[in-house]
């Protein structure tokens, strides 16, 4: 055997598992396939229920921009905000507090594969049908209304800044699910973390309509990441060099979070005991 | 089996009792029991949030100003987390899947009394308490009568009722169709959303949809249009008429698809 087939074999060897992991979530997922549909089809309906109250809201008020938003532009941020909402991964902290409660999280170390990249691995699933099915068409439907022609920078930052917001939301997520080592039953946490990020980042309304001092310290923070920035990116509401701002930002809130995380688990993995210790 | 009938005593007894048990293991996490409660009130603040900034940087709604849609937002906030803390319909099918909706119905009560008190999640009781405070202090800004307020408390109790029984029987429609209630949690959500905001923003067909197909609007926008005296009596009445044919039809339509129940196992 050459050595790189070797590495091969080495590689497939140690991602396989992992993606069966991957393949049991999505067989999970998809087990009631027709309710699953259903309900992502729910963010078009919410999507096309923000339109008519900002349509409604801007006839009054007889504007044609708001704060330099245009009606046209705000459809089309209601359209990205719930195609965007798949960096929105809900599922780590849940699965984490489901094996800590049933005691699954014992069976999981007796696998040779890293926990939290098969805590991740099974939530994936969703993210990716979540993608196909909604984020794809909906960006369609974006561009189609909005008639922006996006550069091929303006992808590459888009990508970039949903990459960086997923991966936020990801050690968020984590460093949530671990607190069910102490706690067990962390549904309220992971509940309230959920609403505040959304309003933190832009999911009920442009952050640009905040109060300016409001506005500026968010972008300190690394909510506007998630939603906001690759929405207004997409559109042209912020500079290119706002958006690179905001991504060095981004990084270096995964730094920090990152960093946190891996010392709470090497502390935190050594305390845990499954139900029934 | 001496059937108990589904009246007010033997729902509340039920609801009572069952809540009695379920608060006991809630408060097992003290802390996360602490972090419910705060999340169930955040709930409220959410769409005070939202509105206070729509109606900083725009005029708002045509015919309604800040505290009137304030109003109307607390209005559904009040009722979604009174569905919540009734039933939850994540629950009520998770119940029936894993068959343990099955040991409520060896007990001797009606069917409609078991399910409101016994899937719900009383935390949301937060959010109800934080939606009476907002819907209080937007009352404390706006002009209304003693008689529109009566008038008012009449159409959200009954659009309330009819509404409760209509979620149940989707909820049990769905676990029917889907096994599963993904889509109704979902659907809460958009009908949450579009009952936060007046219905003749969605033009005529879609506020059809939502007064008399997904009557969302019998909850909270018609009873807040009487609030602030905009309802004509014959509209109030043909509302009354619609809260009452959605109760009853919802409640029968309940009964029957439970006659024909099977929970995970057969």
């Amino acid at each position: 055997m050459t050595g790189k087939s070797a590495g091969n074999v080495k590689l497939t060897s140690l991602v396989e598992p992992y993606l069966a992991v991957f393949s049991i979530g999505l067989k999970n997922t998809l087990a009631y396939k027709t309710d699953f549909v259903l309900s992502l089809f729910s963010s078009f309906f919410q999507a096309g229920l923000m339109i008519f109250i900002w349509t409604a809201i801007y006839d009054f008020t007889n504007t044609t921009s708001i704060l330099g938003i245009t009606l046209s532009t705000m459809y089309v941020y209601f359209f990205l905000l719930y195609a965007f909402r798949v960096v929105i991964n809900f599922s780590v902290p849940e699965v984490m507090q489901e094996d800590i409660q049933n005691g699954s999280l014992a069976v999981a170390y007796t696998r040779p594969l890293k926990y939290p990249i098969q805590v991740f691995m099974s939530g994936l699933p969703d993210d990716a049908l979540y993608a196909g099915i909604i984020t794809i068409p909906l960006i369609i439907a974006a561009l189609l209304l909005s008639h922006v022609l996006l550069t091929p920078l303006t992808i590459m930052l888009v990508i970039s800044e949903l990459l960086i917001g997923y991966t936020i939301v990801i050690l968020i997520g984590f460093m949530i699910g671990m607190l069910a080592v102490k706690l067990t039953n962390i549904y309220g946490i992971m509940n309230s973390t959920w609403s505040v990020i959304l309003l933190l980042g832009g999911g009920v309304l442009p952050l640009t309509l905040f109060p300016n001092a409001v506005y500026q310290i968010l972008m300190l923070t690394p909510f506007p990441m998630l939603l906001y920035v690759p929405a207004a990116t997409f559109l042209g509401m912020i500079s290119t060099s706002v958006a690179i701002r905001s991504m060095f930002t981004g990084l270096f809130w995964i730094a920090v979070l990152l960093l946190v995380t891996i010392i709470a688990w090497r502390s935190v993995r050594k305390k845990i005991t499954s139900a029934g210790g | 089996m001496n059937m108990k009938a589904n009246n007010l005593f033997y729902f509340m007894r039920l609801l009572l009792w069952s809540n009695f048990y379920q608060v006991r293991s809630f408060f097992t996490y003290r802390l996360q029991s602490l972090i419910w409660f705060i999340y169930s009130g955040f709930t409220s603040l959410y769409a005070l949030i939202t509105i206070t900034i729509i109606y900083n940087v725009s005029k708002g709604i045509a015919g309604w100003d800040y505290f009137q849609i304030l109003a109307l937002s607390s209005t559904i906030t009040i009722f979604m987390n009174l569905i919540y803390t009734l039933v939850n319909p994540w629950s009520l099918v998770q119940e029936m899947r894993h068959g343990n909706l099955d040991t409520w119905l060896m007990r001797p009560y009606g069917i409609v009394t078991i399910l409101l008190s016994t899937f719900g999640s009383f935390t949301s009781l937060a959010g109800v308490i934080s939606g009476v405070a907002i819907f209080i202090y937007a009352l404390y800004h706006v002009s209304f009568s003693v008689m529109s307020l009566f008038a008012f408390l009449l159409l959200f109790s009954l659009g309330s009722v009819a509404m409760v029984l209509f979620i149940v029987m989707l909820s049990i429609l769905s676990y029917h169709l889907f096994r599963s209630a993904n889509f109704t949690s979902k659907l809460l959500g958009v009908l949450s959303s579009a009952g936060s905001y007046p219905l003749v923003i969605y033009g005529p067909i879609l506020a059809m949809v939502f007064t008399v197909a997904l009557p969302i609007g019998i909850a909270s926008y018609y009873p807040t249009e009487t609030l602030f005296g905009r309802i004509n009596p014959s509209l109030y009445l043909a509302i009354i008429f619609l809260e009452v044919v959605v109760t009853m039809v919802s409640y029968k339509a309940i009964n029957v698809m439970m006659r024909h129940y099977t929970s995970g196992g057969g």
